[in-house]
């Protein structure tokens, strides 16, 4: 029994690893830095890791579901150009306002997500193939807006857009507008996820996509779903970082697509498939935030904090291995405890 | 014949010696002693889940044993790799292909053993002449020009005849080949009998597996039937006819009364099935098939691979989309477009391979079994952890899965429970007609007995079953009726009472009748 306890023990310590290493980081900084844990500097921590939080959990359905997405990056960049335009140079000479500037971005967002879905499910090109292509071609598209120039002033100079600079830069009980929408968005995912029979479908056809077939899954529907789920998240990056700038840049979100899927490997989820949570997702962009700013404050050279975020994802995706391992070897204890203890009960 | 067996020939060349396999807790090959002589085509037979691949893949070095030895020409063989068994002069030719496609002819031959030029570069011509060679020597002849066909470019009977050139161009000496007429068409086939009878005249020991049993008479010199991971007996040719053979495998005598089951047969048929035609690569694999299943009935369609047997479950799951035919569910015309539109009509599959088809490896038994009828338990989009824990638990109970913790990952629990899960999951739908291909393949001989408790239970209440096995057995012991299939087509139909093992194989095997 008390073997028993211990293989329990060391699974859940497995299982809860990002959440201790985040804690970790977190007091290693604060000791070494006094200015780490001011609020300041949290707000400022929170804001950072909204932006790759939010890719994260869009970038975690298409990755459940066995796939991966590459264009959110350029998504991100092309949502805010698209923006940008509308509000400074608008349609047939007429400036939009700021909820139809939002409301076209999103929709661009989530047209090219369906491109990305349709591609991979109706024409069969790989996932990575299909959306390196809609890198290219949404980065393109998003220099082509403007001639490869900046939108300038987004505020407008009455101040008209007062509600689009409010997308990133507004307070809700002290805490910034981004975080908040990490949570509900990030909330929101969690509970599709577990809660929902569409979450799992996603597990499903990760899983096992043959099985989710003859269960009656439509399995293309429900990848096409989780691209367009991403680009909608990627959008909405690219609004609240043209909203916090007061300007669109094409060049907005180049290689964020790499951090999303680092927060997500960093997660615990699976890059097969299948395997994985929306919640590992947000610790890992907290991990990889924290890991970030705190070198910063720690004087670490530029060229170093690369070097040291590229061992923490190949460390965790080893523990990660090493868990699974672990865990069917230490099954059959794990399943005598817990017989042992419905016996007791019954 | 009497002439080759003074000399060198049909000496023992191979000798496995207590040859036992465990995987996990269960037991797929028990103490078994397996003698291959040289010059002879050594037959392995065996029903399926017998133990004759497992057996097999030891001697090929894909697997090692538990237990056990093999030795060869009086030398212990150590195989830890196919590597080893082919240095050791051991081929095999498998069941399921495992020529390359994307590879041409000549390259398929020499395939991880690439002959080389200077240390580095890959001797093309020498390899085509050496495969030009080991090809006529089988009896297809290919110039250069057909050796740079690419593999996927050949029709199947090609391919295997490629397959075989493959072991023959390394000088094998014990030659493995499992089922190799499963795909083949007849002309096709006798081509390889050819070729087998010139391997036996070199001194080639070969070791014959497969199902058909007059393959096994014309072909065979030696006999060793496994049952349930045994060998039950050894013949030799002369001694061995059909009788012995079929008994033997089943562990029955054909002759003797088959069930004491009585069954009123209902008159509402839950399934009607009308012409139903199928092709795969402009062959017809379903040949207007027509019959019917009737409420609470189970109906078994027995069998050889190849015989359309899987197409045509296929085709009634959503699968496959028939080319023509009528497919009715209590009475209404179904169209058959894909697997959701199926399971809406009430026809739900239960998969042959578990593993690949049916079980998702990362969820939970719970999650499993609820897979297909999420919708039954969502309230306003929502999943409701409670009734789908209950009616999980209830279904679970139904099919008798034995664990306490639908909790834990599906992969903890042992192939006949992994099984039962595949088929909760189907039951949870309440469908009105269940199909199963193979619906106990890889569970041990407990589960299976369970499986088919399970099974008449669910028939008793209404449930429509139909189910696909080549293990003779198993249709004997579950189906009410069984029709046979050969060739796309059903050949046969007998009901429980005159089911014979004897009408069943001769119903499944067209060309012996032709030839009767």
């Amino acid at each position: 029994m008390r073997k028993m306890g211990w293989a329990n023990a060391v699974v859940l310590l497995l299982k809860l690893r990002a959440v201790l290493v985040l804690a970790a980081l977190l007091i290693l900084f604060s000791v070494l830095s006094p200015t780490f844990l001011t609020a300041n500097n949290l707000s400022i921590l929170a804001k950072h890791v909204a932006i790759s939080a939010l890719l994260a959990v869009g970038m975690t359905f298409v990755v459940l579901a066995g796939g991966i997405d590459l264009s959110v990056g350029s998504v991100a960049g092309l949502s805010g150009m698209v923006a940008g335009g509308l509000l400074t140079v608008g349609l047939y000479g007429h400036p939009s306002g700021a909820a139809v500037a939002v409301l076209i971005a999103l929709l661009v967002s989530g047209m090219v997500g369906l491109l990305n879905g349709v591609m991979v499910t109706r024409l069969g090109v790989a996932p990575f193939i299909a959306t390196l292509g809609t890198l290219y071609i949404a980065r393109g598209a998003a220099l082509l807006l403007s001639h490869g120039a900046t939108f300038p002033n987004l505020a407008g100079d009455a101040g008209q857009n007062a509600g689009f600079i409010r997308i990133g830069q507004s307070f809700l009980f002290g805490i910034p507008s981004p975080v908040w929408m990490m949570a509900v968005v990030g909330g929101m995912a969690a509970v599709v996820a577990r809660r929902t029979p569409f979450g799992r479908h996603v597990y499903a056809v990760g899983g096992n996509e043959r099985a989710a077939r003859l269960s009656g899954i439509r399995v293309e529907r429900v990848r096409i779903v989780t691209y367009i789920f991403s680009s909608i998240c990627a959008g909405l990056v690219g609004l609240v970082i043209a909203s916090q700038l007061e300007a669109a840049h094409p060049a907005t979100g180049e290689s964020f697509e790499l951090n999303a899927i680092a927060a997500v490997v960093l997660g615990g989820t699976s890059l097969m498939g299948g395997r994985g949570s929306i919640g590992g997702s947000l610790i890992g962009a907290f991990v990889i935030g924290v890991l970030a700013d705190g070198l910063v404050m720690m004087g670490v050279s530029e060229f170093w904090q690369i070097v040291i975020k590229g061992v923490v994802i190949v460390l965790a995706v080893t523990v990660d291995q090493l868990q699974l391992r672990l865990q069917t070897r230490l099954m059959p204890a794990l399943l005598l405890s817990r017989a042992s203890l419905g016996k007791v009960k019954i | 014949m009497t002439a080759m067996r003074q000399g060198d020939n049909h000496r023992i060349v191979l000798e496995a010696l207590g040859m036992t396999k465990l995987y996990g807790a269960q037991i797929a090959l028990k103490d078994v002693t397996f003698r291959v002589r040289r010059g002879a085509v050594n037959v392995l037979i065996g029903e399926n889940g017998a133990g004759k691949s497992t057996l097999m893949r030891l001697l090929a070095g894909a697997e090692q044993a538990s237990a056990g030895q093999i030795v060869m020409d009086g030398r212990v063989l150590h195989l830890r790799s196919p590597r080893d068994a082919a240095a050791a002069g051991i081929e095999i030719v498998h069941q399921e292909l495992s020529v390359l496609d994307n590879l041409n002819v000549a390259e398929n031959i020499f395939a991880g053993r690439e002959l080389v030029r200077a240390g580095i570069l890959v001797d093309r011509a020498n390899e085509e002449e050496r495969s030009g060679l080991a090809l006529a020597n089988i009896g297809m002849p290919m110039d250069v020009h057909a050796m740079h066909l690419f593999a996927d470019e050949l029709s199947l009977g090609c391919r295997q005849l490629v397959e075989l050139a493959r072991s023959l161009a390394h000088r094998a000496k014990v030659l493995i080949l499992d089922e190799p007429t499963s795909a083949l068409s007849s002309a096709e086939a006798s081509v390889l009998f050819r070729v087998i009878e010139d391997l036996k005249s070199r001194g080639v020991a070969i070791i014959y597996i497969s199902h058909r049993l007059h393959e096994l008479l014309h072909l065979g010199d030696y006999f060793t039937v496994l049952r349930d991971g045994c060998v039950v007996d050894e013949g030799e040719r002369g001694k061995v006819d059909r009788t012995w053979i079929v008994e033997r495998m089943s562990g029955r005598s054909p002759g003797t009364a088959v069930s004491t089951r009585v069954r009123t047969r209902s008159t509402e048929a839950t399934l009607e099935v009308a012409e139903l035609c199928s092709r795969q690569a402009g062959r017809p694999v379903v040949n207007g098939v027509s019959f019917s299943v009737g409420k609470g009935e189970v109906v078994g369609i027995y069998g050889l691979l190849g015989s359309g047997r899987t197409e045509l479950m296929e085709s009634l799951a959503g699968l496959r989309k028939p080319e023509s035919g009528t497919v009715k569910v209590c009475d209404k015309c179904v169209s058959l477009d894909s697997v959701a539109t199926a399971i809406r009509a009430g026809i739900t599959l239960a998969p042959e391979d578990r593993q690949k088809d049916g079980l998702v490896p990362d969820l939970s038994i719970r999650e499993n079994i609820s897979l297909a009828s999420l919708m039954d338990f969502s309230r306003h989009g929502f999943l409701t952890r409670g009734d789908e824990a209950a009616r999980a638990k209830e279904a679970a109970a139904q099919v008798q899965i034995s664990t306490f913790n639908l909790e834990l990952p599906v992969t903890t629990l042992s192939g006949g429970n992994q099984q039962k899960v595949v088929l909760a999951r189907c039951i949870m739908r309440r469908p009105s007609v269940l199909l199963l291909d193979e619906p106990t393949r890889g569970v041990d001989v407990r589960a299976k007995a369970e499986i088919y408790a399970v099974l008449r239970e669910l028939a008793g209440k209404g449930l429509s079953i139909l189910f696909t096995s080549s293990e003779m057995e198993e249709t004997r012991l579950l189906a009410d009726r069984v029709l046979v299939m050969a060739r796309g087509s059903i050949s046969a139909e007998f009901t429980a009472a005159e089911l014979t093992d004897e009408g069943m194989f001769a119903a499944a095997s067209p060309a012996l009748e032709a030839r009767a």
